[in-house]
């Protein structure tokens, strides 16, 4: 999975630790999800793209061979 | 103080309480084995005792930034090492009793019950500290 998070906080001139506390999980979390080495939960997917005010699916980017 | 400077004062704090109780020791008269044994207990004490109090100190001090303690990830990595550590102490366990059985029949000495017992939590807490340290640091979550 790819996301475009990192794209998106450098938009909205935020930085990890600021995301992780607007989404209320540890800085880390974000570093992850970054980095694609954490799949997150509906929710936490759903806060993130209210923070952002973007589609879930243009933030986590699922590629054809992870969808199955 | 920045947190480098901190973690190494914690260090050389537990260093210097293990060297006190070496020095402790070092001036009894008690035989090579029981100095050793009570060493290593002593010393394995400390470095618990010091790394529940950082971790703890740490996540006091998160909390007081309004950082959460746990999110959905921490979660699911203490559930992921839980998983291992249930299922390592487990096979364990079965190991041991094995080997004891073994013994039964074959006329040798049998393991005690309290050292089978620490060994197999042992396997446990190794197993804990271990599959946490890795889902934390390596590998990805999709469970």
């Amino acid at each position: 999975m790819k996301t475009r998070i990192k794209e998106l906080r450098a938009k909205h001139d935020l930085t990890q630790e600021e995301l992780a506390r607007k989404v209320n999980v540890r800085r880390e979390t974000i570093l992850f999800l970054e980095k694609g080495k954490y799949n997150p939960s509906l929710a936490l997917a759903h806060k993130i793209s209210m923070v952002f005010d973007a589609p879930i699916e243009d933030i986590f980017i699922f590629e054809e061979e992870h969808i199955d | 103080m920045n947190s480098r400077i901190e973690r190494y004062v914690w260090a050389m704090l537990a260093i210097l309480a293990s060297m006190a109780i070496l020095a402790y020791i070092s001036v009894h008269e008690w035989g090579m084995r029981e100095s050793m044994a009570l060493s290593l207990t002593c010393i394995m004490g400390i470095v618990v005792l010091f790394g529940f109090g950082w971790y703890l100190k740490e996540r006091l001090r998160e909390k007081g930034m309004g950082i959460p303690t746990s999110d959905e990830r921490t979660v699911a990595i203490e559930g992921i090492a839980f998983k291992y550590a249930f299922l390592s102490s487990f096979w364990a366990i079965i190991a041991l009793a094995w080997y004891n059985i073994l013994m039964r029949y074959t006329g040798k000495d049998q393991m005690p019950a309290d050292i089978a017992i620490v060994a197999a939590l042992a396997i446990m807490a190794l197993t804990w500290v271990i599959s946490s340290y890795v889902s934390r640091k390596r590998i990805m979550i999709t469970e």
